[in-house]
């Protein structure tokens, strides 16, 4: 995708998360100026979001080395400029606090289901028995991973 | 114009997303107690559900054309995703350093992965398509990996690649309805286990998986999230060397074991291929 594309798409993107957050947080109870505010709240963070964003897909740009999708270095930088200590950590830990992280999964995963349909082509011509096998891949990768977690929190406390 | 540019006039899409999106958040989040368990049901599940729903052919709200449309975009919308990600670990960052022996060594979970899948996978009858189906949960690294290694037009291809389309289709949904369940019926794990666990999918999976676990444990929800999230990072790094060298070697072990006598698939000349697709 070329930046350009992108800039347009995560404008239009981050429009559906502000407002998916706004009727998640009930925005519109208190009348129309409480409303307007609620929403304004919360547009700090999102800016603080397309910040790490374009820096993410800046830094993955100037790399030499092209192992890294831009979304690893989004995410660490992210997680770097939020360490307490970070100049100005805390002020962009309580902006971005006021977009809820589950909410913001709701129009991410609403494309995904517009474009889930060609896949259910493809497990068709798959067929049912290895849906069956992923399904239980799913449980043991999980309990697995649970179990191991547990065991290791449990002799480390 | 290509298809980006095509998905981005798309308003059919946009419009869709966002009364998709609204709904799912004014229906909330969802308690149901079935059986010993507590299912929790969050709007991403209903968004992503209902927009799989426009896609019924029947129903004739979107194409084909559409449908690859709208997926050309998804990568993108992933980056709020891990942004948000970011700066969930950031504030915790000292007390996921912590976790980090767990973190790391939860990786071997992907022995559970092989030990359940394998034996139900020779059951139901597939042969070397169970290697490629049950060494690993078959996201996107693992793909590369059977890839390399056996040419993914091959049994083994064919196995990685069925699963990961049923982690794309019924992934996040499945993984919700586990955690939710799990964490209800099974009081020996403790939330940060569970959320450590989330992390082991896809970072769509991973949410819908941690989503329920939030809802349970509100007080600790930035912990939970913290851990997920730093797992899902974890996995990234070591779950490469973890597939290579423990769970394929393993798999392909058990496969044996399991009476499946047929030899490993070798790929097609690989300098071929790429030759082919320069041009």
């Amino acid at each position: 995708m070329k930046y350009g594309q992108m800039a347009v798409f995560l404008m239009i993107c981050g429009l559906q998360i502000l407002v998916g957050n706004w009727v998640g947080a009930k925005g519109w109870s208190g009348g129309a100026a409480a409303a307007a505010q609620a929403f304004a709240a919360s547009i700090p963070g999102f800016l603080v979001l397309l910040g790490i964003i374009a820096g993410g897909v800046f830094i993955a740009h100037i790399m030499p080395w092209k192992g890294l999708p831009a979304v690893a270095y989004i995410v660490t930088l992210g997680c770097v400029v939020t360490i307490p200590g970070f100049p100005g950590s805390e002020i962009l830990t309580a902006y971005v606090s006021k977009i809820s992280f589950i909410g913001l999964c709701t129009p991410i995963l609403a494309y995904a289901g517009l474009a889930v349909g060609k896949d259910i082509d493809a497990l068709k011509s798959q067929g049912w028995k290895i849906v069956v096998v992923g399904l239980f891949v799913f449980v043991g990768t999980f309990i697995g991973s649970a179990v191991i977690a547990e065991v290791v929190l449990r002799i480390m406390n | 114009m290509d298809i980006v540019d095509k998905a981005i006039r798309n308003w059919k899409l946009h419009v869709l997303a966002l009364v998709l999106t609204v709904v799912a958040e004014l229906i909330g989040a969802k308690t149901f107690k079935v059986g010993p368990g507590i299912l929790v049901l969050v709007p991403l599940l209903y968004s992503f559900a209902l927009g799989a729903l426009c896609g019924l052919p029947k129903l004739k709200i979107l194409k084909r054309d559409d449908m690859f449309e709208a997926s050309s975009l998804v990568g993108v919308t992933f980056f709020f995703l891990m942004a948000r990600y970011g700066t969930l670990v950031g504030p915790s960052f000292w007390k996921v350093v912590e976790s980090g022996p767990a973190l790391i060594l939860q990786e071997f979970g992907n022995l559970g992965t092989v030990f359940f899948g394998v034996p139900i996978a020779v059951l139901l009858g597939l042969k070397r398509e169970a290697v490629g189906a049950a060494f690993s949960n078959a996201r996107e690294p693992n793909i590369a990996i059977i890839g390399e290694k056996y040419g993914l037009d091959t049994p083994e291809g064919r196995g990685v690649m069925g699963v990961y389309v049923t982690g794309t289709v019924f992934g996040a949904v499945f993984c919700s309805l586990l955690s939710s369940f799990v964490a209800s019926t099974m009081p020996f794990f403790s939330p940060q286990a569970l959320a450590m666990a989330t992390g082991t999918g896809s970072a769509g999976m991973m949410t819908a998986a941690l989503a329920p676990l939030v809802e349970m444990y509100p007080q600790i929800q930035d912990e939970l999230t913290a851990l997920a999230a730093a797992s899902n990072m974890f996995s990234g790094l070591d779950g490469v060397y973890m597939c290579v060298f423990i769970s394929i070697p393993l798999a392909n072990w058990l496969v044996r074991k399991m009476g499946v006598t047929d030899p490993p698939s070798v790929p097609a000349k690989a300098g071929a291929q790429e030759g082919g697709k320069k041009q």
